[in-house]
């Protein structure tokens, strides 16, 4: 049995223990609700792995303690991680992934799978797109870590490294306080393939889209598209989750067989840096109106 | 009115052909080519007089003609054209270089002739409606636009650069960048773009994204590829999404259609049941010409999408963001 501890601020794990129960092979050996309740149960407890839920700053301080403690770490969200924290975890060799990366994602998991088996040949544009509603909390937030770690992750995944960055970004505060935040980053890939992203924190639902056009075809998803029951009429909105398609369950399973070393991670620490890398590229371009070379060692195909 | 067309070279000629017969102001009497057989043929097709002779062509009673050569060969037929004295609408992009440019405009103010350049995607409806709802400010102010001008790769003489000018950059960046400069009011600042050719072995490239800055500091983005796989229903697409302070909206511009799923040629295609915007284009011009009015597009239209063209090359090259210098007029 994987032992797993749920931390993060008190109430905000609910999601992470209802995802465990499901897991078989894992039980819930703790529930910290501080920094210090989490030391106190690293101390007395025997522990695999350490699912941070909801954090309301940098998830950095846990991630340390965890990672000094020899815990592998599982974080609700990506852009909650800190540089020194996900340092910390490549350096003590723990497993570190975080809840809503997208190679989890069953349509871009088959799609990195496609392109990777030569589906649509050499690939040429890549556009992917990713929207969420504007709001008043994204005033100090950086659009580039917040929406697009993950798409920025997928790429080099699926493509490789990432040579050249362009980006550029509007903000604007409305009437009602709302922060309309939007971005448009272009990425030159080392393989040759040029990536476009959109950022939207302008959308009225969340969003996401990918268009992959090669030599030898295209592949296309939209997830307005993508909806196999459609509610409309009535007053309640709905909310589905389909058998094995469930996101927390994939990747809690796959952490699982991780620990248990049956499979390798499929997410590095190590990747997580080169997508901060790029996130920092882009605000660097942002900032100074011109792209930005991004060199990087790549250890990824 | 009489018309003639200079080349049925860009497939546009044809669309522009049916719609001049179709108008019932207009009289479309004579064809010139400098592929002979080709003019023929479109004499015959379209019960014209073909002429081998450029000058003879302007002579032969017309008062205004639809430019449809290669885009390197604008220039000369223009200035021919506005020479003999008639009235002009251009195929797009203007030309190839922006001297050439400045001088196929300068000699036709000289002249007194219209020049009018075709952008016909002004013309479709759904365009219409979109600029109007960003004029009206319904979205607020406008702070992003991305944009989409996919097309299946044309082959022929686009892909031969001292034809073209070059290949999907030269062919699509100009129809959006129009598009938001009508929209908005509004001017480059800068450019940026990365550019290559990845789909076909070719000279020129067929693919690429591009980033601009307006001077309003609007930024968009055109992604101008002939990325459109040869299995796609249908020539490509013109899309946009407008972000404004108070909402986005979704364009796709060639969105009326139905659906064919064709066994007979086991292929997918899309019905186009919306207004031709070739045939409204065509009236304008029409109409222009016989009101004495001034062109809808103008050639310094026609110059200021080619100028952002030229600077995406030179960003292509430099790898950098290349500021617009604006060619001005001493009038």
């Amino acid at each position: 049995m994987v032992k797993v501890v749920v931390a993060g601020e008190v109430g905000t794990s609910v999601k992470e223990s209802q995802a465990w129960f499901r897991i078989k092979e894992a039980e819930i050996v703790g529930v910290a609700d501080s920094l210090s309740s989490l030391g106190e149960i690293l101390q007395g407890t025997e522990v695999d792995i350490v699912d941070i839920g909801s954090v309301s700053e940098s998830a950095d301080q846990w991630v340390t303690l965890a990672a000094q403690a020899g815990k592998h770490i599982l974080c609700a969200d990506g852009s909650a991680l800190g540089r020194e924290g996900i340092r910390l975890c490549d350096q003590y060799g723990v497993v570190l992934q975080y809840a809503n990366t997208l190679r989890f994602a069953p349509e871009y998991e088959q799609a990195h799978e496609q392109i990777k088996n030569g589906t649509i040949g050499k690939a040429g544009v890549i556009r992917l797109r990713r929207g969420a509603p504007a709001s008043a909390e994204n005033a100090g937030k950086c659009l580039f870590q917040e929406l697009g770690m993950r798409e920025f992750d997928w790429l080099r995944w699926t493509f490789g490294e990432v040579e050249r960055v362009m980006a550029r970004e509007v903000k604007h505060m409305n009437e009602s306080g709302q922060i309309v935040y939007y971005a448009l980053v272009m990425l030159r890939m080392a393989g040759g393939a040029i990536a476009h992203v959109e950022l939207s924190l302008a959308d009225g639902t969340e969003h996401a889209s990918f268009e992959l056009t090669g030599d030898q075809g295209m592949i296309t998803h939209d997830s307005r598209e993508s909806i196999p029951i459609r509610w409309s009429g009535g007053e309640r909105s709905l909310s589905v989750t389909f058998r094995g398609l469930d996101l927390m369950q994939r990747q809690r399973e796959h952490f699982v067989r991780c620990v248990q070393k049956q499979e390798v991670a499929r997410l590095h620490a190590r990747d997580l840096l080169a997508a901060l890398d790029i996130v920092a590229a882009a605000r660097e371009s942002v900032k100074r109106g011109q792209p930005v070379k991004l060199i990087h060692g790549g250890d990824e195909g | 009115m009489k018309v003639g067309i200079i080349s049925f070279a860009h497939m546009h000629a044809h669309s522009y052909a049916t719609y001049l017969q179709k108008h019932r102001d207009v009289q479309l009497i004579a064809v010139w080519d400098d592929d002979s057989r080709r003019g023929e043929e479109m004499a015959t097709a379209y019960q014209l007089d073909f002429y081998e002779d450029l000058q003879v062509f302007l002579q032969s009673g017309i008062d205004a003609v639809i430019i449809c050569s290669e885009n390197a060969k604008h220039k000369e037929h223009v200035i021919a054209a506005a020479r003999a004295k008639k009235h002009i609408l251009c195929e797009k992009p203007i030309a190839t270089e922006i001297a050439d440019a400045r001088e196929m405009i300068q000699v036709c103010k000289e002249e007194g002739v219209m020049l009018q350049v075709a952008y016909p995607v002004r013309f479709a409806p759904v365009m219409e409606n979109v600029k109007q709802i960003v004029q009206s400010g319904a979205l607020g102010d406008i702070l992003a636009i991305d944009g989409t001008n996919h097309g299946q790769m044309p082959g022929g003489w686009f892909i031969e650069k001292e034809l073209s000018g070059g290949g999907a950059a030269t062919d699509h960046i100009v129809h959006l960048m129009d598009l938001v400069r009508w929209m908005l009011q509004d001017e480059v600042k800068n450019v940026y773009a990365e550019l290559d050719t990845r789909f076909y072995e070719m000279e020129v490239e067929d693919c690429g994204m591009v980033s601009v800055e307006m001077e309003s500091g609007v930024i968009v983005g055109i992604d101008p590829s002939w990325s459109r796989p040869k299995t796609f229903p249908t020539w490509g697409d013109v899309t946009m999404r407008i972000i404004g302070t108070k909402g986005t909206l979704d364009v796709d511009v060639f969105k009326q259609h139905a659906l064919y799923y064709n066994d007979r040629d086991s292929k997918l295609q899309h019905l186009p049941w919306a207004v031709d915007m070739d045939e409204r284009l065509i009236a304008d011009f029409v109409q222009n010409v016989m009101e004495g009015r001034p062109p809808s597009i103008t050639g310094e239209d026609g110059l200021r999408t080619l100028e952002v063209v030229k600077a995406a090359y030179e960003s292509h090259r430099l790898k950098q963001v290349v500021t617009i210098n604006k060619v001005h007029f001493s009038s």
